[in-house]
């Protein structure tokens, strides 16, 4: 069990990506879904360097799919979320909420 | 639709290696979707920004993250595959800046060059093992008196008693070098004998590669003559035939059995020029007590220190001084371990002297590229910013900086072992002593060289590199931020450019003063001109001239069979070649003059001339005549003395002609002088020129003598003047027939050498030193851009900015000029000695030598100056 390490908010939007796309995870359709979501085009190079992150971190596993045609026959490398990465994203996100709490929605005006 | 070819060449040349798969399938899949949405040119942009994303994500070569993480991931050693991407990432590097790269290695690789060259020199000196078995136990002794040099000669008498009464050495052996003629094999050729006490094989625990080496009793005075061959003799005469040995040779007119060929491991430095070993002979056993012309050497006993034999030697030279006070007196003996004693003193020092210059060359060297590199690294702090920013650590950073200096540092030495070889080679080619040909670049050199290609960009990446990785950690990627700037790095490179300036200043100094010693050398009247002349040595073997009239009758056929041949405008003969060689030494009375104490005797070095020689030389007459052939040995004896001996010993010119000296002592030969001729210069140059007598060949035997030809081209005629001698007599052996100008330069080749050596490390400080300093101004100038730009948009001018520049760097060059100058006065005072025609403080050497400094310290500032002042200010401040 690795010891806690902070998220940071592209990992959060990463992981939260992961849960989404369940076993259909891989660099691509995360890319994807984070642009559809968020409206922000993210590079594929920061993709990767945050997957690998977390993989380090021990919050991510990875397993190699089969090749397909439309990759010009080569593989795909799918992402899953660990329980150790379900936890910190979840005191990351719950940290989140307590700070906002009871703060009106002014303060984006100040 | 496959990805467009550049796309996925990129990707593969730079993305990390374990993501390549991943990578080409993502971008293919994201381009093919992009290709039906947007259209095939909008696709390759964004896939051609998605490749330059990933290859700075994950570039090539940084290293896979599990293997730092502690996962057994990666294939091999870690730290091994890491350093083969450092030294991969280092190569493009290097190559991407060529100017660095070029500038760096050519410094490094002459400077490491020079220490190559003069490292090979002590090698041989210091390191090289000597022929001699065992060697710490092999001493030699010397006879000294308070007025000898250190390391003299020891008569026989002394050797013998030496042997015979020390405790401490097991073996005592003696030998003394002679020439020998060898007839019966062609032509006849005079050759070098080491005559020895046959127990020196012994001492020196020498071994036969055929037959054996000498045995006690064959040196007896009446043994038959046995010779033992030196290996090259073996080779080059007899083919290395091992059935020579028990064959006999004629050498000096004697049948000499070939007992062995000596191992040859012998040949080293003067030793490899002796062609025969022999044992000593008979009338040397019997001389005198003060005809101190032996080495002696031994080995001591087990367990007997050099302190010990030389107390105990000394113990017997005082009991000697008492037993021969005629001969003796004031004599006391010396002993030296093996290696001091086979390297001369005077080398050594040079060569520790040479070896400290060129240790400095190669610092300031490393203080350059060290420069160059913190200049780089200020170019490379993005660069540096990114790795980090990327998860590279320090350490990495660090590391991957010093491969790739040590890439600077590898090719480096390669280079600088040709330049080394190459030098070696010219050395070799202009040198006439056989020291030099022993100069190679042996394993120990090369060892050498690569501990110095490896110590070298330690030397000069280490600082830097810390230096850039702990500022790009604080700086990050903020821009403008500045590194290097900080008062103790200024004052460090500040310290650098005096130090450069001044060794420059006193390696130019010192040069230019060698320089000069050699111009005035070239230049100086020599009292006679060397160019038209030819010269042989020859020997008359004393088994064939027996009588002296046979050796005068010599002279005569050879003189007659010179001046036939058509180009020929004067031929003769002396006992040695003028200004070369002293005379012998001798003291002379004049008649009707009180006898005179020995020490107040009238002096002169005489030599031995023909009728011709006066002519063939070019010495000028000043007075009387010079010797005819009338002054046969039946006719009154003569003598013609020198300029400086009529000065010497005679009030006028005029009193010398007709005054009748007895020259020598015990009964002395007397002649009555009949002229006067010019001075030749002394063989030490600093030195005036002898007093001089000559005595004519037809009445005083000649066995030895130098034949001077002259002729409009001398070389032309060297097979002629073989041809004419042996044609005189067939048995004549005729050696170093060669011009007198090739003569002249033969003698001068070693301290040619040396100057030729010392002059190029004060070009090279020079280079180096101006290099430096363009470093440094191009680095202030780099970080002064934006206080340039203020003063330029102030209303500074052109020439404002130039004096900014200027003043400082110039201030420095200053400051480290005059340090250098008082270091060169110094060290010129102390090789006072062998400068001439130059005093150590000559106005003109210093000056033209300030003048080159300041020469090319314009050089250097110039360039970054004019960079200054062609800033545009409006960028340089916006640039903040």
């Amino acid at each position: 069990m690795p010891p806690f390490v902070p998220i940071g908010e592209f990992e959060q939007l990463v992981l939260i990506a992961l849960i989404r796309l369940r076993e259909r995870a891989y660099s691509v359709a995360i890319r994807h879904e984070i642009a559809e979501r968020t409206g922000r085009d993210v590079s594929l190079g920061a993709v990767y360097k945050t997957l690998e992150r977390l993989e380090i971190k021990g919050y991510v596993s990875t397993s190699v799919g089969d090749p397909t045609p439309e990759r010009g026959g080569r593989r795909k490398k799918f992402f899953h979320i660990e329980p150790a990465g379900a936890r910190v994203l979840d005191d990351s996100l719950r940290a989140l909420q307590r700070m906002t709490a009871g703060l009106a929605w002014k303060w984006r005006q100040s | 639709m496959t990805l467009p070819r550049g796309i996925a060449a990129f990707v593969r040349a730079s993305v990390r290696r374990d993501l390549l798969e991943h990578a080409l399938g993502d971008l293919q899949e994201t381009f093919n979707r992009q290709i039906v949405s947007d259209g095939r040119r909008v696709a390759r942009r964004s896939c051609w920004r998605d490749a330059v994303a990933l290859a700075a994500a994950a570039p090539r070569w940084q290293r896979e993250p599990y293997a730092c993480a502690g996962h057994t991931h990666s294939k091999g050693d870690g730290l091994v595959r890491s350093i083969g991407h450092d030294v991969r990432y280092g190569w493009r590097a290097l190559v991407k800046s060529p100017a660095y790269t070029v500038i760096a290695v050519a410094t490094l690789a002459l400077a490491i060059g020079a220490n190559t060259v003069i490292f090979s020199f002590a090698n041989v000196l210091v390191f090289r093992p000597l022929p001699i078995a065992d060697s710490g136990r092999v001493a030699f002794v010397y006879s000294i008196d308070p007025h000898s040099q250190p390391r003299g000669r020891v008569s026989f008498g002394d050797y013998l008693d030496f042997r015979d009464r020390s405790s401490s050495f097991e073996e005592l052996a003696a030998s003394v070098e002679d020439n020998v003629t060898l007839t019966g094999r062609g032509e006849p050729q005079r050759l070098l004998a080491r005559r020895v006490t046959p127990n020196l094989f012994d001492a020196w625990g020498l071994r036969p590669v055929a037959g054996r080496l000498l045995r006690a009793g064959e040196d007896d005075p009446g043994a038959a003559c046995s010779v033992v061959l030196s290996d090259h003799l073996w080779s080059s005469m007899f083919q290395r035939n091992p059935s020579v040995v028990s064959t006999s040779i004629a050498l000096d007119g004697r049948a000499c059995t070939i007992v062995g060929v000596i191992t040859p491991a012998i040949e080293l430095g003067n030793m490899s020029l002796i062609d025969f070993w022999m044992p000593i002979a008979a009338e040397s056993l019997t001389a005198a007590r003060d005809a101190r012309a032996f080495t002696v050497s031994g080995r001591m006993k087990p367990a007997v220190t050099v302190e010990q034999a030389a107390a105990d030697l000394k113990a017997i030279a005082e009991r000697l001084q008492r037993e021969h006070p005629d001969t003796n007196a004031g004599w006391t003996a010396r002993v030296l371990p093996t290696r001091t004693a086979m390297v001369g003193e005077h080398s050594l020092m040079i060569f520790s002297l040479m070896m400290i210059v060129v240790g400095f060359v190669l610092l300031i060297a490393c203080a350059n590229i060290a420069n160059l590199v913190l200049a780089r690294a200020s170019a490379r702090k993005r660069e540096l910013a990114v790795r980090i920013a990327l998860g590279a650590t320090r350490a990495a950073v660090v590391r991957q900086q010093i491969v790739e200096s040590l890439l600077v540092g590898a090719a480096s030495g390669l280079c600088g072992i040709g330049v080394a070889e190459a030098a070696l080679r010219g050395i070799r080619a202009a040198a006439y002593e056989p020291f030099f040909a022993m100069v190679v670049l042996d394993r120990q050199v090369l060892l050498f060289t690569l501990a110095l290609s490896f110590a070298a960009p330690l030397l000069f990446s280490l600082l830097p590199a810390l230096h850039a990785a702990s500022a790009a950690f604080a700086d990050g990627l903020r821009e403008g931020s500045r590194s290097g700037t900080s008062p103790a790095a200024r004052r460090t490179r500040s310290a650098l450019v005096v130090a450069q300036v001044g060794l420059a200043m006193v390696l130019l100094v010192v040069a230019g003063l060698i320089v000069r010693t050699l111009v005035a050398l070239n230049r100086q009247d020599l009292g006679f001109d060397p160019r038209p002349l030819l010269t042989a040595q020859i020997e008359l073997p004393s088994w064939k001239f027996k009588a002296d009239s046979d050796a005068a009758a010599f002279y005569e056929r050879l003189a007659d069979r010179l001046e036939r041949l058509p180009e020929v405008r004067g031929s003769g003969a002396v006992t040695g070649l003028p200004t070369l060689t002293f005379g012998n030494r001798i003291q002379f009375d004049i008649a009707g003059r009180p006898a005179a104490t020995a020490a107040d005797r009238p002096w002169g070095h005489e030599f031995t001339a023909t009728a011709g020689y006066m002519n063939a030389a070019g010495i000028r007459l000043t007075r009387g005549r010079w010797f005819s052939r009338a002054d046969a040995g039946s006719a009154p004896a003569v003598a013609v003395v020198s300029a400086e001996a009529a000065r010497r010993y005679w009030r006028s010119p005029g009193d010398v002609i007709g005054a009748h000296v007895t020259l020598g002592s015990q009964p002395g030969r007397s002649a009555e002088i009949i002229g006067i001729v010019g001075d030749v210069s002394n063989p030490f140059p600093n030195e005036p020129p002898l007093p001089t007598i000559y005595t004519p060949a037809s009445q005083h035997p000649m066995r030895a003598a130098a034949v001077v030809l002259r002729a409009a081209w001398p070389e032309a005629l060297a097979p002629a003047l073989r041809a004419a001698i042996h044609d005189a007599d067939a048995d004549v052996p005729v050696f170093q027939l060669r011009t007198m100008a090739i003569a002249l330069e033969d003698e001068n080749s070693t301290a040619n050498i040396m100057s030729a050596l010392f002059i190029s490390f004060a070009v090279l400080a020079l280079l180096l030193a101006s290099g430096g300093l363009y470093g440094v101004v191009s680095f202030a100038v780099g970080q002064r851009t934006q206080e340039m730009g203020v003063r330029i948009a102030l209303g500074a001018v052109a020439s404002d900015i130039r004096k900014l520049v200027f003043g400082e760097a110039l201030s420095l060059v200053a400051i480290g000029g005059v340090l250098g100058l008082a270091a060169a006065a110094l060290l010129a005072q102390m090789l006072s000695g062998v400068l001439f025609g130059v005093t150590p403080f000559d106005p003109l050497t210093y000056v033209s030598v300030a003048a080159v400094i300041v020469g090319s310290s314009i050089v250097a500032i110039w360039m970054p100056a004019q960079r200054a002042i062609r800033l545009d200010p409006v960028r340089t401040l916006r640039a903040e």
